[in-house]
């Protein structure tokens, strides 16, 4: 009898399981179907602007995943691009999910960058000690630099949104100045001495030539991956994720419950500094062994983009930025071999997120369908209610 | 006879709630008529219906006997409806001019006439003889004036129909007299008033009808010479209403609260909390009575450390905990249900999980060094939810999907949970259904009887007498006056509210109140 | 250092014609930045897309200005898109539903890669496009006052925009106290429930304030563009859209403030200017100097006005204590 009843309560058990299973997954569903949504309004949004530029969309969009994970190399190509836009992505979601827009994770991946060629050029260790000392450097040199707007945000309350942008542009003229005066190898270029073997961190084709023959991909990305099993980790197992999660769900519950704001607020900006700073310094010590003088810029801006692509969870940022990655990748291939700029797909990433942002354009669309009964007026009536007084249920 | 509104077969729906069904509501021209029901019975949304904010889902309105069709409130104000809202909506830098003519300024040239603008608006306060100054801002006046300016500005957009939603809410004794003063006199020139309360006390004093709503339906219509107090109490509530609840007697024990010259600053860095000096004891209730506004928020702030106090101590057990952190005073055995459920109290876009352990995330078994133990957490929630029967599909839905009753419990079952010394409660049935007012009254009474000190903070009058072992007022930051729970009257507990005391008006000096405190206990 | 070298520096760095003139002329793009943040935020909306907008009326004013080889059409060209991409961005956060900072990130990052995009598919050169096709604005000399001796050299001789831009501080004043739509935008901004009741459309000032914000964006991007200089530039705004939100602050929300301030940046970018052409400093540092002064700048307001608040609050505790 007894064995029954633990029967039945296990059956009872697993069925709301699988219910409850069922829940996260329709929820995950749904979630994803907004994102997939949006990339196909920008895919036929892409399409258009390529008609009008004279191309076959279809070609084009076919040449792009070719090259961005049609072949070994592509593959390896997506994962050298899509390296520091893991770490930036990462950067911008614990920002996010402690409840802060750090606008600033490219000047902090920049900081961060230098500090580690420095360290990586300037002093002669052996590689177990050089290495780490120097992704080291980066994390400090981008938490450091992601201090300056926290302070300002948490002694005097301003806002971080203008700080950090502020902090990207001097970061800039810094590193300039840097590798113009100070860092200069040699007056021809403005690029600092090459980093000593000791610090680099060794690229594919180095283990096995003919592995990832003709690509920079390096072993960074396991740096980048480490990251994002360690911030999931703390995202969902320990109490300081807790308390960022909490903090970004709402601080004024959060402050009520007990929890330290000022603390949580400085810990996960000067993290979220810090893992745009190793992601700077892994770029240089993986792919370019030097800083030069504006090497590349919008990292930090691709990994704002591709976090909010990813609905700002760890999980999903990554997966975003592998996808952007892939994206640079086939655009690059794209633009040498048919001359399209590989600003398209920024373009098309925008749309994405415009489409994405607009969470509310679907519905919107499809109130105006039924309420006119033809699925044709729902524009008209749409370019219509938008200077006719709206109706106020909503907000009241 | 042809009625000035008729509203008949009213409905709307708002998501997951039916508010108004099928109601009928009519109101003679140049009356006061009450319209009376509970919060949540469908008063907000009959009216707002009224005044065209909300489009019914079925029904016809017909003004004067004509049929209308509101889209939007220009609509309703062009038929001569006007709305005083419960929290005014004046643009605070803005003169009392510039508010009353707010989106119907005269102009000249398409530039504004502010000379006209200044004279329309002497015009219309002499015309009723409301007075107020055009030039001052409305930042720098008292609520009762600040009505005024609401009453006005309805006035100004030649409304004869005046709708006030719970108008005296915000005001003491005396400016609840002037309003029914200007009431009145408002109505001897023709214009009809609907009256939104739900004070009993009013209706009888004011209207000459009252309209009974009850979960959004009607319940009747009544003369008011021809009706009672308790008679309209079974109307509201839908049975005989138990004005005190069955309690034990309270049986104190040592001090645990001690509250000397409190000062506390309100966001505006004015004086909330003056000179406040309480105790209470375990297994007491302190209730504070009062009207809203006068310090009750920043006492509480200042208590649980969400605000730091300017002057004064704050001890529990003796010792102080003036300047430890939320969450030490959390620690040292003080939880509080705060005012602002949707605020404060949870975290709405988190898993009833989350919102459960922010008390205890902290320590074993919940978690363990800095790991958390999701299992445990689970259980733990999967426990309080069958503890305080709160109705949820699950533990990890977010809080924004359960109902206000539901997520009151969720904020007491965490805060109970954690067998506090003090247990501070504050406004704690607010909005909340018959059924959820008493499980939330019997909850705060078995935390009592347990040995917690609570003290409960409430503008409900009837709240603080029937669950208060002992009751003290605050008026202006200050308390005026402590009293037993059973001995005191409403009247007396009126008067102090108003600031009016046996030893003269407005008694600031605490000493003597920490005197009586003292002597009582 | 005695006062007379002070005196010296400051007559070469500040007080002579040319650097006033310079002053007023690179303030310009910093008022009409400072007006497109002034013009949403008394609406009760935070913009952070003035960057981006201001982008895209510099590209089109070039556009506009290379094919019909008139700088005012190319300045007509940048209103209308300014009016076209303002309104986008209204539908997609006002009326969609999108998170409005998130929004204006994507625009100003979109802002970047479509400019360098367009001008590549359509003016076929990548980093910058110079043509002699491109009018740039020519300066203006107003008869009368030219002639006064000193301040002639200061008030005269601006191309159009400029000119504009002082007009639009005081028609923006004007409009934002003395007209029924600026009262509305006002309340909308401080009190939008109170304007809802008396009858104002919330949402359509809301709307129409972003476009007229895109209007101010695209007025600074062809200044940039036709004016400052002629020819688009990758990423000319330079932060001038963000540096416009700071203005708005320490101008107080108030047009003349946003004037005033913005003097401060044109008095840096004009000292930076000098400072680089004597090679006293590096030029990363002078380039540097505007978001540099912002940070410093907005620091010390900030604490100004908590201290002002503090000083308002003593005296008030002090009225209250003799009361007693």
């Amino acid at each position: 009898m007894p064995s029954k009843t633990t029967k039945t309560s296990v059956l009872l058990k697993s069925s709301q399981m699988f219910k409850l299973i069922l829940m996260q997954l329709s929820g995950l569903f749904r979630k994803s179907l907004n994102v997939i949504m949006a990339i196909l309004a920008a895919a036929v949004v892409g399409s258009i602007l390529m008609l009008i530029v004279g191309r076959n969309p279809f070609v084009v969009y076919r040449l792009l995943f070719q090259n961005a994970f049609g072949s070994e190399r592509a593959l390896f190509i997506t994962m050298q691009r899509a390296t520091p836009l893991i770490f930036t992505a990462i950067s911008s979601s614990i920002a996010f999910r402690t409840g802060v827009f750090n606008v600033g994770v490219e000047g902090q991946f920049f900081i961060g960058a230098i500090a580690g060629t420095f360290v990586g050029y300037a002093f002669q260790l052996p590689m177990i000690l050089h290495l780490p000392l120097s992704l080291l450097a980066g994390f400090l040199g981008g938490a450091a630099w992601a201090y300056i707007p926290t302070l300002m945000r948490q002694k005097l309350g301003i806002s971080e949104i203008i700080t950090t942008i502020m902090t990207n542009y001097i970061a800039t003229f810094l590193i300039s100045w840097l590798t113009n005066y100070p860092m200069r190898e040699t007056p021809l270029v403005a690029e600092t001495p090459i980093v000593q073997n000791t610090a680099r961190i060794p690229q594919f084709v180095n283990l096995n030539p003919n592995l990832a023959k003709g690509t920079q991909a390096h072993l960074g990305i396991f740096i980048a991956l480490a990251v994002v099993i360690i911030t999931w980790y703390i995202f969902k197992y320990t109490k300081l994720g807790y308390q960022w999660r909490m903090v970004g769900l709402s601080a004024l519950f959060s402050e009520f419950g007990g929890i330290n704001m000022d603390k949580t607020f400085i810990g996960g900006m000067l993290v979220s500094g810090g893992i745009a700073g190793l992601g700077g310094v892994v770029e240089i010590l993986g792919v370019w062994r030097r800083y030069k003088d504006l090497f590349a810029t919008g990292f930090g801006f691709k990994g704002n983009l591709a976090s909010l692509l990813g609905g700002q969870s760890i999980i999903g940022s990554t997966i975003a930025a592998i996808f952007y990655g892939g994206l640079e990748a086939g655009a690059l291939g794209l633009e040498w071999s048919t001359g399209i700029p590989r600003q398209l797909i920024d373009i098309v990433v925008g749309l994405i997120i415009f489409f994405m942002a607009a969470q509310g354009m679907w519905s919107f669309l499809n109130k105006l369908k039924l309420k006119n009964g033809k699925p044709g007026e729902g524009m008209m009536a749409f370019v219509k209610r938008m200077f006719t007084p709206k109706r106020k249920e909503e907000t009241l | 006879m042809t009625y000035e509104i008729e509203m008949i077969g009213i409905r709307k729906e708002f998501p997951g709630v039916v508010a108004n069904d099928n109601i009928d509501f009519a109101v003679r021209k140049g009356e006061i008529h009450a319209l009376v029901g509970e919060n949540g019975a469908g008063k907000s949304t009959l009216m707002n219906v009224l005044f065209g904010l909300y489009q019914p889902d079925a029904g016809t309105i017909k003004i004067r006997g004509e049929e209308v069709k509101f889209n939007n409130n220009l609509d309703s104000i062009a038929k001569g409806i006007g709305m005083v809202h419960q929290s005014f909506k004046l643009v605070p830098s803005f003169t009392v001019a510039e508010n009353i003519t707010l989106g119907h300024e005269p102009s000249k040239l398409g530039f504004v006439d502010k000379d006209a603008v200044r004279e329309n608006v002497i015009k219309i306060s002499k015309r009723f003889g409301l007075k107020v100054d055009p030039d001052s801002r409305i930042r720098d006046m008292p609520v009762g004036i600040q009505q005024r300016v609401e009453i006005l500005k309805a006035l100004y957009l030649l409304s004869d129909i005046l709708i006030l939603d719970e108008p005296t809410g915000v005001l003491t004794p005396q400016e609840t007299d002037e309003l029914f003063e200007v009431v009145r006199s408002l109505v001897a020139t023709g214009i009809t008033v609907i009256f939104i309360t739900h004070k009993f006390r009013e209706v009888m004093a004011i209207s000459d009808r009252v309209t009974v709503l009850r979960d959004g339906k009607w319940i009747g219509t009544k003369d008011t010479k021809d009706t009672n107090p308790k008679e309209l109490a079974r109307m509201m509530v839908g049975r005989e209403v138990l004005l005190r609840i069955d309690k034990t007697e309270a049986n104190p024990k040592e001090q645990v609260l001690t509250v000397e010259n409190l000062k506390v600053l309100d966001n505006r860095l004015q004086e909330a909390v003056r000179d406040v000096s309480l105790s209470v004891k375990a297994g007491e209730i302190l209730g504070i009575a009062g009207v809203e506004g006068n310090g009750q928020r920043e006492l509480v702030e200042g208590i649980i450390g969400l605000r730091t106090a300017v002057a004064g101590d704050i001890r529990i057990n003796g010792k102080s905990i003036t300047k430890m952190s939320v969450r030490q005073r959390r620690d040292y055995g003080i939880s509080c249900v705060p005012e602002d459920r949707y605020v404060r109290g949870v975290a709405l876009r988190a898993s009833l999980e989350d919102n459960l352990i922010i008390e205890n995330y902290d320590k074993a078994p919940i978690s363990k060094g800095q790991v958390l133990n999701l299992k445990k957490i689970a259980q733990h929630a999967s426990r309080l939810i069958s503890e305080f029967d709160i109705r949820t599909p699950s533990s990890k839905v977010i809080a924004s999907t359960l109902s206000g009753g539901n997520l009151q419990k969720v904020v007491l079952a965490r805060e109970i949970d954690a067998r506090p010394k003090l247990l501070i409660v504050a406004q704690p049935t607010r909005g909340l259904d018959v059924g959820s007012i008493e499980f939330v009254h019997r909850r705060i009474l078995e935390a009592r009887d347990r040995g917690a000190a609570v003290l409960l903070v409430s503008a409900e009058l009837e709240e603080v007498m029937s669950l208060s072992d002992r009751i003290a007022v605050l008026y202006e930051g200050n308390i005026v006056g402590t009293v037993k729970g059973g001995e005191a009257t409403e009247e007396e507990l009126g008067l102090m509210m108003a600031g009016i005391t046996d030893e003269g008006e407005d008694q600031r000096d605490s000493h003597s109140v920490e005197q009586q405190v003292s002597q009582e206990v | 250092m005695d006062t007379s070298v002070l005196v010296d520096i400051l007559q070469r760095y500040v007080f002579n014609v040319a650097n006033l003139q310079g002053m007023l002329r690179l303030s310009t793009p910093v008022i009409l930045a400072g007006l497109c943040a002034l013009i949403t935020a008394r609406a009760g909306i935070l913009n952070i897309a003035g960057e981006g907008m201001i982008l895209f009326g510099a590209w089109f004013a070039v556009a506009g200005s290379y094919y019909t080889q008139n700088s005012y059409v190319g300045l007509a060209v940048a209103i209308l898109s300014g009016l076209v991409v303002g309104g986008l961005f209204a539908l997609f956060s006002l009326k969609f539903g999108a998170n409005i900072i998130v929004m204006g990130i994507a625009i100003n990052i979109f802002a970047v890669s479509a400019t360098i995009f367009m001008t590549r598919i359509v003016f076929g050169v990548a980093g910058s496009f110079m043509h002699p096709n491109i009018q740039g604005f020519s300066p203006i000399h107003i008869p009368l006052i030219k002639d006064i001796p000193i301040l002639g050299g200061i008030l005269s001789g601006y191309t159009f925009p400029v000119y504009l831009t002082w007009l639009l501080v005081l028609l923006t004043t004007i409009f934002l106290y003395r007209t029924p739509w600026g009262i509305h935008l006002r309340a909308v901004g401080e009190s939008p429930e109170a304007a809802r009741t008396q009858g104002i459309n919330v949402e359509r000032v809301r709307f129409l304030s972003v476009m007229a914000s895109g209007v101010f964006a695209s007025l600074a991007g062809s200044y940039l563009s036709l004016g400052h200089m002629v020819g688009f530039f990758d990423q000319m705004s330079a932060g001038r859209g963000f540096i416009g939100m700071a203005v708005n602050t320490f101008g107080g929300g108030e047009p003349v403030g946003v004037f005033l301030s913005s003097l401060l940046f044109g008095l840096t970018d004009t000292i930076g200017f000098r400072l680089q052409g004597e090679r006293i400093i590096p030029i990363y540092f002078i380039s540097m100097l505007p978001y540099f002064v912002t940070l410093i700048a907005l620091t010390y307001f900030t604490i100004r006005k908590a201290q002002v608040a503090k000083a308002v609050f003593k005296k008030k505790a002090a009225q209250a204590e003799a009361e007693r």
